[in-house]
């Protein structure tokens, strides 16, 4: 057995015994290999070690290498409590290793649970019909606007198309509420106004007949069809364009859409946007939570073949993209530095307030000017 | 403490006390010493041989003392155990005990009178 084997097996002694006597101990190993030649001779002093390791190993552990210091100490200090420092050395490397590797499995633990998506979670305060932005949203609405009346989904279609609603006691907004009642909202939901006939005289196409449901816009603006089959439709394919017979609105149109959010088990995100005669390519609109509170401080992102454009919101909700050309556009609602919101594909073109919103299968929005329609 | 660990005393750590009464003795000499007045039958390891002076310190039976003078050839630094006056006397009361029991081998005619 060589002198750096004996080293490893000492190491498993305590280390106080190591620190007082692994001099001594490998000197009198030097001291046998020196003395003690030949292979009997050798071979002994092997299996002498290891039984030393078996025995001494033990009695090693047992003792109390601080007690001759301490005996001496409790005479002079009789009766008095003193603290006796028993180990007197370093940190050992293999506890530095193991607080380090603790320590290192505490943080990761700790960054996993907050990376994980928090939007199951409850949020203090908040009922159970309400997601984790909506709460905090109505919060910060609360804190801003106090005035701003908190109730069920029925604010949706009030509060977004209150030009509408108001002049214009129809059915309808019942049906829109009637949709939004179960929880699930739709995942696309267009509601478009009139537009003015005083603006748009040379409009051709009579209220039934924009009624479009999931179908080609071209087929069901040149097949009139008789509004409770429109509004049935409506309401079974959950995407609805609806709209009013006869339309006075002064201002301009009010679009909805839906956007839905990251999580399916919250409310949907809602666009209004309102376009205006002057303003060809300008697209401004407001964005609202399901309750029709708006959303403040939240990115609305254009994404389309031209790059991305992006909006923030007010405090009032309201964005407003300047220069927007026609094509198809992915539309993502980023708060709070997370994306909450995404639809696919926005289909905008030539808006002015010539343009009539409707919405194609596949959900897409389709904002078009009626004189190029087929 | 080292009271209950020497009691009964370990024959290591007799035959260690009973190699000090020589003379004082470092580690290694008194291995040898050790292995010499068992004739061959016990050789104390590092472990053992350091293990139990360690216990004897504890109990303050044997003590460590400067290096003699008159050894200074070699430059490796060697500790030296002499054996206390307790020390002594407990060894003194352990060889009694054993001489009691060799009493009783002996009437018991365990023993042949060649033996001490």
């Amino acid at each position: 057995m060589s002198e750096k084997m004996y080293i490893r097996l000492l190491r498993l002694y305590p280390s106080r015994f190591r620190k007082e006597y692994e001099g001594e101990a490998l000197q009198l190993i030097r001291d046998r290999l020196r003395d003690e030649t030949g292979f009997f001779k050798r071979a002994r002093l092997l299996w002498d070690l290891v039984a030393d390791v078996l025995v001494g190993l033990p009695q090693a552990n047992r003792n109390s290498y601080g007690a001759t210091e301490a005996a001496s100490l409790s005479l002079n200090a009789e009766g008095i409590p003193s603290f006796k420092v028993l180990v007197e050395e370093p940190i050992g490397r293999g506890s530095i290793l193991l607080g380090g590797t603790l320590s290192l499995a505490t943080i990761v633990a700790f960054g996993f649970l907050l990376s994980r998506s928090m939007a199951h979670l409850p949020v203090p305060g908040s009922n159970g019909r309400m997601s984790p932005i909506e709460a905090v949203v109505e919060r910060l609405n609360r804190a801003t606007t106090p005035d701003t009346p908190i109730s069920g989904p029925e604010e949706v279609s009030r509060s977004t198309s209150v030009g509408a609603s108001e002049r214009q006691p129809r059915p309808w907004p019942a049906a829109a509420a009637s949709t939004s009642k179960n929880g699930r909202m739709s995942s696309i939901e267009a509601v478009v106004e009139r537009p003015n006939r005083a603006t748009t005289p040379d409009t051709p196409i009579s209220g039934p007949e924009e009624v479009s449901g999931s179908t080609s816009v071209g087929a069901s603006e040149r097949q009139p069809r008789p509004r409770p089959a429109a509004s049935a439709s409506t309401s079974k394919s959950h995407a609805s364009a609806l709209l009013p017979e006869s339309g006075n609105v002064a201002g301009g149109q009010n679009h909805i859409v839906s956007i839905p959010t990251r999580n399916p088990n919250e409310h949907s995100l809602y666009l209004t946007t309102q376009l205006r005669a002057g303003e060809p390519s300008a697209w401004r609109g407001t964005l609202t939570d399901a309750f029709g509170r708006p959303v403040r401080l939240a990115e609305v992102h254009l994404i389309g073949g031209h790059g991305e454009l992006m909006a923030r919101t007010a405090v009032d909700g309201s964005f407003a993209f300047s220069e927007l050309t026609s094509g198809d556009y992915e539309v993502v609602v980023v708060l709070g530095g997370r994306e909450v919101a995404h639809l696919k594909a926005l289909h905008l073109s030539a808006i002015s307030s010539r343009s009539r919103l409707t919405l194609a299968s596949g959900g897409r929005l389709l904002v078009s000017r009626p004189g190029k329609l087929p | 403490m080292p009271k209950r660990k020497l009691d009964p005393l370990p024959a290591a750590a007799f035959q260690i006390m009973l190699a000090l009464a020589g003379g004082d003795l470092h580690g290694y000499a008194v291995m040898r010493q050790v292995e010499e007045q068992t004739g061959g039958r016990l050789r104390l390891g590092p472990g053992t041989l350091y293990g139990s002076i360690q216990t004897l310190l504890e109990g303050k039976l044997i003590e460590e003392v400067d290096r003699p003078e008159k050894i200074e050839v070699r430059s490796e630094r060697r500790r030296y155990y002499r054996l206390t006056v307790a020390g002594r006397k407990m060894a003194r009361s352990e060889a009694e005990k054993m001489a009691d029991v060799l009493r009783v081998a002996r009437t018991r005619k365990i023993l042949r009178g060649d033996y001490v």
